[in-house]
């Protein structure tokens, strides 16, 4: 634990390559060339995939599961002991004691001290030699199930970190995903990931934003139909913490957003076109002017289009071949440019978004584990088994309590209670 | 100044005036001016409570989004419990000589940190968001009070010198179980936030785990409670040595969720500390 704490120190305090972008690392490399050398030479740089890091939770998990084992036959060992009757030896090692004298020792007073223990909140078994009391028993399986939890966490982490696969897709309102390669950014596949490919169809009908204030937004949502074989299945709103989840793909609504101009390129002379979305860049203020440029396919020419947002009609466009300009002017939504055999037609300016697609067959483990967690630190802490004896000894009962939880190390008030109890039944 | 900051400095004196009280009480031996610190901490409860309700209407969201906000109401629930807590254990009373100053600082840090309003954004609207919290203010809290048992547990320890101050406080036995106490409670609320954190992320960006530093760090001083019970548990540290690995890692943990957003980029410090 000491180990993996200090690489995890480690891991923040050095810069990790993971997390920086090639010009930052460059950069770095730069300023401090012995210091990148060192961290790059000993794994310091990509601390969470470096052998020596997962040899260290390797040997935790294989100590997690010897705990684990010695403590379900620990607690196998407590629970078959509930059949036996009580002994000298379970008063002797019991850490509570007290001796009761009693005149008559009949079984009308046995049958008082039943109902006194029971009264307390203990399951009772009668025996020829004494009483066994036992309360909160299923408290004893918080340690095993503490520590399986966390082997079901790592585990739930392991296929994930080996199976999962993720990336971020930009649309605009009326274009479609199909889960293509090339539609995807950023992707991330694990070693063994399945490369799973949907067989649907998501189409973002509308995008909307709306904001506290120019700088807060206050809501962004995607609403997306989904399809599958040209029939439409659901239609649903994605928001940040509310996903679409579908056939084991989940869409995460992404912060960023923009306008897109929507334009086609067609080909007077074989009639074909060419349509497609051009993404002007996100911008924290929905304010300015928002530019782009883009080569126009077939043509080989760049395009450079401007738009503001205060005239949503209208873009200015730019064409160029190298440095020659061949056309400018402001074209009318609907309107377009002359390019001899092509001719750029300017349809529409929509809003597009980003999505987060992932793939993840661990979460379920993972979250199995995180309630297993969560139930068993609860009942570590705040259910605390504990057993009871009263052994028969002519005019003397013994009793004997024991508390089987190690993270209760003080029962002095609830024994004077017992003790008190079954003072009162003996009277 | 606005009447949401008028009643956060009421509440600020009145805890600051409970905890000079409690202070002078400990030394002298003053029940009264124990019961008097804590009477005047618990009405600054009211005023407090009353500056956070308005904020909380006006922004329109919980006092969770800035360091002021995260420092009222953290400072407002270690102070509620610790209140409650008092009263079941009779002799934590004692330790309101620690509890206090703690809170009294919390709520200057809060008046350091910008107040500003920030209206909730999108990505933190969410239930979980409000269970990850809950459960982090009540973490907090608990290690705060067994950061106090461990502090008074190593000052009665060594006040040889000062025999009328360490007989006012309970007995070292006492101190110690508390210690324990709290620190495993506080372990039980920490997991737990831990967890909702992750889901919260999970559902929020798809990711449950991104190495962020305030995550990173919480999973750090995880691993030290983690190590800390399982050294009393399996290796019987008790007493001196249990109370100085409290102190240590309760200095962790405040590194963890209060330093590390304004030294490190990490997306708890996106509206944490602007």
């Amino acid at each position: 634990m000491l180990l993996i704490a200090g690489f995890l120190v480690l891991a923040t305090l050095i810069p990790q390559k993971p997390e920086l972008t090639k010009a930052e690392y460059f950069t770095l490399k730069q300023k401090y060339p012995l210091f990148t050398k060192f961290i790059s030479f000993t794994g310091l740089d990509h601390i969470y995939t470096s052998w020596w890091f997962l040899a260290v939770v390797s040997v935790f998990t294989l100590n997690l599961v010897l705990n684990l084992t010695g403590r379900i036959k620990i607690t196998l060992r407590h629970m078959s002991s509930n059949k036996s009757p009580p002994s000298p030896d379970d008063i002797e090692r019991s850490k509570y004691r007290h001796v009761l004298d009693v005149t008559v020792l009949d079984d009308a007073l046995k049958e008082r001290l039943t109902r006194t223990v029971s009264g307390l909140g203990f399951n009772v078994k009668q025996f020829r030699e004494g009483i066994l009391g036992t309360k909160k028993m299923w408290g004893l399986w918080g340690i095993p199930l503490f520590h399986g939890s966390l082997l079901l966490i790592l585990t739930g982490i392991m296929i994930s970190g080996l199976t999962r696969f993720s990336g971020t897709f930009e649309i605009a309102e009326g274009q479609t995903f199909s889960g293509q390669a090339e539609e995807l950014i950023q992707t991330h596949y694990g070693l063994l990931a399945l490369k799973p490919k949907p067989d649907f169809q998501l189409m973002l009908r509308k995008f909307n934003v709306e904001h506290w204030a120019p700088e807060h937004p206050k809501l962004i949502q995607s609403t997306v139909d989904v399809y599958e074989e040209g029939n439409l299945i659901l239609s649903e709103k994605v928001e940040i913490n509310k996903p679409l989840k579908y056939k084991g793909f989940a869409f995460y609504q992404s912060r960023y957003f923009g306008h897109a101009a929507y334009m086609t390129l067609l080909d007077k002379v074989t009639g074909q076109s060419n349509s497609g979305y051009v993404n002007f860049p996100s911008k924290k203020h929905d304010t300015g002017v928002f530019k782009q440029s883009f080569v126009l396919p077939l043509l080989g020419y760049r395009a450079q289009i401007k738009y503001d947002p205060l005239y949503p009609e209208l873009m200015v466009i730019k064409i160029l071949n190298g440095t020659e300009v061949k056309w400018e002017g402001i074209v009318k939504k609907g309107g377009g440019v002359d390019l001899g055999r092509y001719y750029l037609r300017f349809n529409d300016i929509v809003k597009w978004t980003a999505f987060f697609v992932s793939w993840d067959k661990g979460i379920p483990v993972l979250y199995s584990g995180f309630v297993v967690l969560s139930l068993s630190v609860l009942g570590l802490v705040f259910v605390v088994p504990r057993r009871l004896w009263l052994l028969y000894n002519k005019d003397k009962i013994l009793v004997g309590v024991e508390v089987l939880s190690r993270s209760m190390e003080t029962f002095e008030e609830e024994f004077e209670k017992i003790v008190k109890s079954l003072k009162e039944s003996i009277k | 100044m606005n009447f949401e900051i008028v009643l956060y400095w009421l509440g600020t004196t009145l805890y600051a005036f409970g905890g000079i009280l409690a202070i002078v009480g400990v030394v002298f031996k003053k029940e009264k001016l124990l019961s008097l610190a804590i009477a005047s901490s618990a009405i600054g409860l009211i005023p407090h409570g009353g500056a956070i309700i308005i904020r909380w209407v006006r922004v329109a969201h919980g006092p969770y989004i800035n360091m002021y906000e995260v420092m009222s109401s953290n400072a407002w629930v270690a102070m509620f419990f610790y209140f409650v807590i008092q009263k079941r254990f009779r002799f934590l009373v004692n330790a309101s000589a620690v509890v206090l100053p703690v809170i009294v600082l919390a709520m200057g840090f809060g008046l350091m940190s910008s107040a500003r309003d920030i209206p909730l954004p999108p990505s933190l609207k969410s239930y979980w968001l409000i269970l990850h919290i809950i459960f982090a203010k009540l973490c907090s809290a608990s290690f705060l009070i067994s950061f106090g048992s461990a502090a008074l547990y190593l000052y009665k320890s060594a006040a040889t010198n000062n025999p009328s101050f360490s007989e006012r406080l309970p007995s070292l036995q006492k101190l110690d179980v508390f210690v324990y106490k709290f620190n495993a409670i506080g372990f039980a609320f920490l997991t737990i936030m831990i967890v909702i954190g992750s889901i919260w992320a999970n559902n929020a960006w798809g990711r449950y785990w991104a190495f962020d530093p305030v995550e990173t760090w919480s999973l750090i001083t995880w691993l030290a409670y983690g190590l800390f019970l399982h050294l009393r548990l399996n290796r019987k540290w008790t007493g001196k040595r249990s109370a100085v690995i409290t102190v240590a890692i309760f200095g962790l943990s405040l590194l963890a969720f209060f330093f590390i957003p304004y030294f490190l980029k990490t997306v708890h410090s996106e509206y944490l500390v602007r």
